[in-house]
C-alpha cells in the first residue's frame, strides 16, 4: 500500500530548490493543478470540518445557536455519565467482532470455489460481486427489513418446515444478528481480492505439496493461507475499519432509532441520533473524536498483530 | 500519458477546476435569508414573485390534499409558487433539524407539540404573534385549541387541525366473538385487559386483543391524567419512577394473561410508522390511533372498524392540536407564509378539501360551513371526537424541551421489560433516571 501511495505522490514541488531544471518546475506545477481537484476537496469537505469538528467537540452547540465553550465536559459525560454510550460502544464492538470474520471466512470461501478456471466461472464471480454492489444502499435495508420481519419471507420460508420463526428484526436477542448476516452476504469486495491474490500463488507450490503427500487440507493450510496472509492482512484492516463504520443497514432497519431495545444502536447511529436527532452537535463531535482516536488505535493493533502471522515470500530468501 | 501533451485539454480541465471551486463557494453562499429585511407584522407580499418551501410528515393522501391547497392559493395569488417535500413520521425531525442546522429549511413546517418549546426557545421558527389579528385570524378558533400553539405567552405555531386519543377496535373481528365494545369505553383498565384477553382467547391467540402499547408516551399521559397527574411539570417529570413502574408492570400483565400482543409483535409500530399498525396487519382487534388516523387506517384493511375511548375516566383525553404549521424563522418572505397558514386554517374552500384528514377542521365556522358534504366516515370521526372532547380535561402546557428523547426512552424501556430483558421495575427506573438527566440538559 505504502508503494502505491508513493508513486502516486505528486512532484515533490517546493522541495525542488533552486538547482533543479526550470522544465521539471512547470511539471511540478502541472502537477499540483490535475491534483487541486482532489486537494480543494481534502481541504474543503475533509480537512477543514475535521478541524472545526475538534473545536465543537469542546462546545456546546445545538446546530441553530453558536457553539459555546464547555471545556472537557462532553468528553467527561461520555465517559462517567452517559450509559447509552457504553451499550452502543459493547454494540459496536460486537458487531465488528462477528461480522468482519465471518464475513471473510465467506469471502475467502467462495473465492476458494471461484478461483480454478471453469466454464462459466466468470458468470459466476459477477453474481456473487452483485450483493456488494447493493451493498451499502437503502434498499436492501429495506428488503433485510422485509425478509426478517415477524412476517416476512424467512419465516414463510421456515413454516414450510414447521418451524415457527422469530420477528428477527423487531426482538432484541436477534437483530443485530441479522445486520451480522446481512454484512457477511456483501462479501464481494473481499473476495475480488481474495481471489487476485489466489491467482499470484504459483502453481508448483501446491504440485510439489502433494508430491510430499499432502492433502487438501494440508495444501490449504501450509501453503495457501501462508502464501496468501498478505492479501488477508489487508483485508482484515479494510474490513475491521468499515465494520466499526457500519451504520446505513442499522440506521434503515431500526427505523432511526437503533431499537429494538437499543439493540442495534451502533456507535455511528447514537452519534448521528444526538448530533442530529437532539441538537446536540457538540456531544456528537466528541464522539466522532473518540472514535477517530480508538479506531486508529485498533488498527494499529491490527497492524501490530501482522508481524506474528503474516508471511510475505521473500522474507524467506533473507 | 498521451493527454498531458495536449494543451486544449489542460485548459478544459482547468477551466472545469475553475467552475467547481465556483461551485463550491456559491454553495457555501447560499441559503442566505431575506428575513432581516421583513418587518414582524407586515402584510403578505402580493406583487413580487415568492416561492415557498412547505414540508410535513404524512402518507400520500395527505400529500394530495396539500397540494391541491396550494394549487388552490396560487390560483388565488399567482405570485406565490410552492415546492413541498414530505415523509413518514420517523425520520421526520432528523431532517428538518439538518436542514435548519443548514439554514435551509422549508418555509412553512409542520410540527407537532412534541418539538414547539424546543423549535421555539432554538429561534428556528418564528414568532408569529405580531400578525394575530391582521393577516392571522384567530376568534373562529376554540381558544383551548389556539393556546396549544403558544410558549410562554406567545403564538409560534398554529393548529391545522384537532384531534382526540381513540383506540381502534376491529368490529369485523369482535363481533362475531360477541364482544362488541361499550360504546362508550370500558369503565377502567381491567375490564378493558379482561375484555382484551377473552377476544384473545375466543380467536384462538391468531388475533391478539390489543397491541402492546406499554411503549406508547401518548396512552402512558393519558394514564397519567386519570391518576391526576400530568406527564411534565414545567421542565421536569411530572410522574414518579413508581407511576412508570406500575404502567409497565400493568402491560406486563396484560401480556401474561394474553390480552395484549407479545413485543416482538408490538415493536414494528414503536417508530410511528401508521403502515405498521397492527389493526391493519390484522394482528391485533386492538391499537391505539389518533381519530382522525380513522379513515386512512380504514383504507388500509377490508374490516370494519369503529373509535372507542381509551380505557378508564374521560379526564385523560384533552383538545390537542395533532399538528401545527409553522413559519421557519429566516424564511424566504415570512408574512406571505403566514398567510399561507390562515388560509389553510380558516378558507372555508381549503376546509373543504381538507376534511379530516390531518384532524378536525379548527375553525368553528369552517367546521359548520363543511361538515354536511362530509362523508360518513368523516361525520364518524367528527361524532367521536365532539363525544370525547366534551368531557375532557384541562388542556396541559406544551411538553417539555427533550420531550423527543423522552418518547425514545420510553419505547426503550418497553421494549426492554417486553423482551423479558428487565423487569418492569427495573426498567422503569432505567427509564426514569435517563429521562431526568435527558430534562435537565436540554433546559441547560
Amino acid at each position: 500500500m505504502v508503494d502505491t501511495a508513493e508513486r502516486q505522490a505528486p512532484p515533490t514541488g517546493p522541495r525542488t530548490g533552486a538547482g533543479v531544471r526550470p522544465g521539471r518546475r512547470k511539471e511540478a506545477i502541472a502537477g499540483y493543478v490535475f491534483l487541486s481537484p482532489w486537494l480543494l476537496g481534502l481541504f474543503g469537505i475533509t480537512l477543514l470540518p475535521m478541524l472545526y469538528s475538534l473545536y465543537l467537540s469542546f462546545t456546546d452547540y445545538d446546530l441553530l445557536q453558536d457553539p459555546e465553550w464547555v471545556g472537557a465536559e462532553n468528553y467527561v459525560r461520555m465517559f462517567t455519565d452517559d450509559p447509552r454510550f457504553w451499550n452502543s460502544v459493547g454494540t459496536t464492538l460486537l458487531f465488528a467482532v462477528t461480522s468482519v470474520p465471518l464475513k471473510l471466512a465467506v469471502a475467502l470461501g467462495v473465492a476458494l470455489l471461484l478461483y480454478r478456471n471453469r466454464r462459466g466461472v466468470g458468470l459466476y464471480r459477477s453474481l456473487y460481486y452483485v450483493p456488494s454492489l447493493l451493498g451499502g444502499s437503502v434498499a436492501i435495508a429495506i428488503v433485510w427489513q422485509t425478509l426478517f420481519g415477524g412476517q416476512g419471507a424467512i419465516n414463510g420460508l421456515l413454516a414450510v418446515f414447521g418451524i415457527t420463526g422469530r420477528a428477527w428484526i423487531n426482538d432484541p436477542a436477534f437483530a443485530l444478528g441479522t445486520l451480522v448476516i446481512l454484512a457477511a452476504w456483501q462479501f464481494g469486495a473481499p473476495m475480488v481480492i481474495f481471489l487476485a491474490g489466489l491467482k499470484q500463488i504459483p502453481a508448483e507450490m501446491f504440485e510439489a505439496a502433494a508430491l510430499d503427500g499432502a492433502g487438501r487440507f494440508t495444501q490449504f493450510w501450509h501453503v495457501t493461507l501462508p502464501l496468501l496472509s498478505p492479501v488477508l492482512f489487508f483485508n482484515v484492516v479494510l474490513e475491521t475499519i468499515a465494520g466499526f463504520q457500519g451504520f446505513t443497514a442499522a440506521f434503515v432497519i431500526s427505523g432511526g432509532t437503533g431499537g429494538p431495545a437499543d439493540s442495534t444502536l451502533l456507535y455511528t447511529v447514537y452519534l448521528y441520533l444526538r448530533g442530529f436527532g437532539d441538537f446536540q452537535m457538540g456531544y456528537a463531535s466528541a464522539m466522532a473524536w473518540v472514535f477517530l482516536i480508538a479506531l486508529g488505535i485498533i488498527t494499529a493493533f491490527v497492524f501490530r498483530s501482522g508481524s506474528l502471522w503474516v508471511h510475505y515470500a521473500d522474507e524467506g530468501d533473507r | 500519458m498521451a493527454i498531458l501533451g495536449s494543451a486544449r485539454t489542460v485548459r478544459s480541465l482547468l477551466a472545469s477546476a475553475a467552475v467547481l471551486a465556483v461551485l463550491a463557494t456559491a454553495a457555501c453562499g447560499g441559503g442566505g435569508s431575506r428575513a432581516s429585511d421583513q418587518q414582524a407584522g407586515g402584510p403578505p407580499e402580493r406583487e413580487q414573485p415568492v416561492q415557498l418551501e412547505v414540508t410535513w410528515w404524512g402518507g400520500p393522501a395527505r400529500a394530495e390534499l396539500t397540494q391541491k391547497v396550494l394549487d388552490l392559493y396560487t390560483q388565488k395569488h399567482p405570485n406565490v409558487t410552492f415546492t413541498t417535500q414530505w415523509q413518514g413520521y420517523s425520520g421526520y425531525y432528523d431532517k428538518v433539524n439538518t436542514t435548519a442546522a443548514g439554514r435551509n429549511a422549508a418555509d412553512i413546517i409542520q410540527i407537532d407539540n412534541r418539538v414547539l418549546r424546543e423549535y421555539s426557545s432554538k429561534g428556528l421558527i418564528a414568532d408569529l404573534t405580531p400578525w394575530v389579528g391582521s393577516t392571522l385570524k384567530s376568534d373562529q378558533i376554540d381558544e383551548r385549541l389556539m393556546s396549544t400553539g403558544e410558549v410562554d405567552g406567545k403564538l409560534y405555531a398554529v393548529p391545522l387541525a384537532s384531534n382526540a386519543q381513540s383506540y381502534v377496535v376491529d368490529k369485523t373481528v369482535v363481533e362475531p366473538l360477541g364482544l362488541l365494545p361499550p360504546e362508550t369505553g370500558w369503565a377502567s383498565w381491567e375490564e378493558f385487559g379482561e375484555w382484551a384477553s377473552k377476544v384473545t382467547a375466543a380467536t384462538g391467540r391468531t388475533v391478539w386483543g390489543v397491541r402492546d402499547e406499554s411503549a406508547d408516551l401518548g396512552g402512558f399521559e393519558f394514564w397519567l391524567r386519570q391518576q391526576g397527574k400530568n406527564l411534565y411539570d414545567g421542565q421536569q417529570l411530572g410522574f414518579t419512577e413508581d407511576d412508570a413502574a406500575r404502567w409497565l408492570e400493568m402491560w406486563a400483565g396484560f401480556r401474561q394473561s394474553g390480552a395484549a400482543s407479545p413485543a416482538e409483535v408490538a415493536q414494528p409500530a414503536n417508530a410511528g410508522d401508521i403502515s405498521k399498525n397492527t389493526v391493519i396487519t390484522k394482528q391485533t382487534a386492538v391499537t391505539f390511533s389518533w381519530d382522525n388516523q380513522y379513515t386512512e387506517v380504514s383504507k388500509a384493511t377490508d374490516h370494519e372498524l369503529v373509535l372507542v375511548p381509551l380505557p378508564g375516566g374521560p379526564e385523560g383525553a384533552y383538545i390537542r392540536s395533532s399538528q401545527f404549521f409553522t413559519a421557519y424563522s429566516r424564511g424566504e418572505n415570512v408574512a406571505t407564509a403566514v398567510d399561507v397558514i390562515n388560509f389553510f386554517v380558516n378558507d372555508p374552500e381549503a376546509g373543504a378539501i381538507l376534511g379530516t384528514e390531518r384532524g378536525l377542521p379548527p375553525n368553528d365556522q369552517v367546521r359548520e360551513a363543511v361538515l354536511p358534504n362530509f362523508d360518513d366516515k368523516l361525520k364518524y370521526v367528527v361524532a367521536y371526537d365532539e363525544r370525547v372532547t366534551e368531557k375532557a380535561g384541562d388542556t396541559p402546557p406544551t411538553p417539555a424541551q427533550g420531550d423527543v428523547q423522552v418518547r425514545q426512552l420510553l419505547i426503550t424501556a418497553a421494549e426492554n421489560s417486553g423482551f423479558g430483558r428487565m423487569t418492569p421495575r427495573a426498567a422503569a427506573a432505567e427509564f426514569f433516571s435517563q429521562a431526568t438527566a435527558e430534562l435537565e440538559r436540554a433546559a441547560s
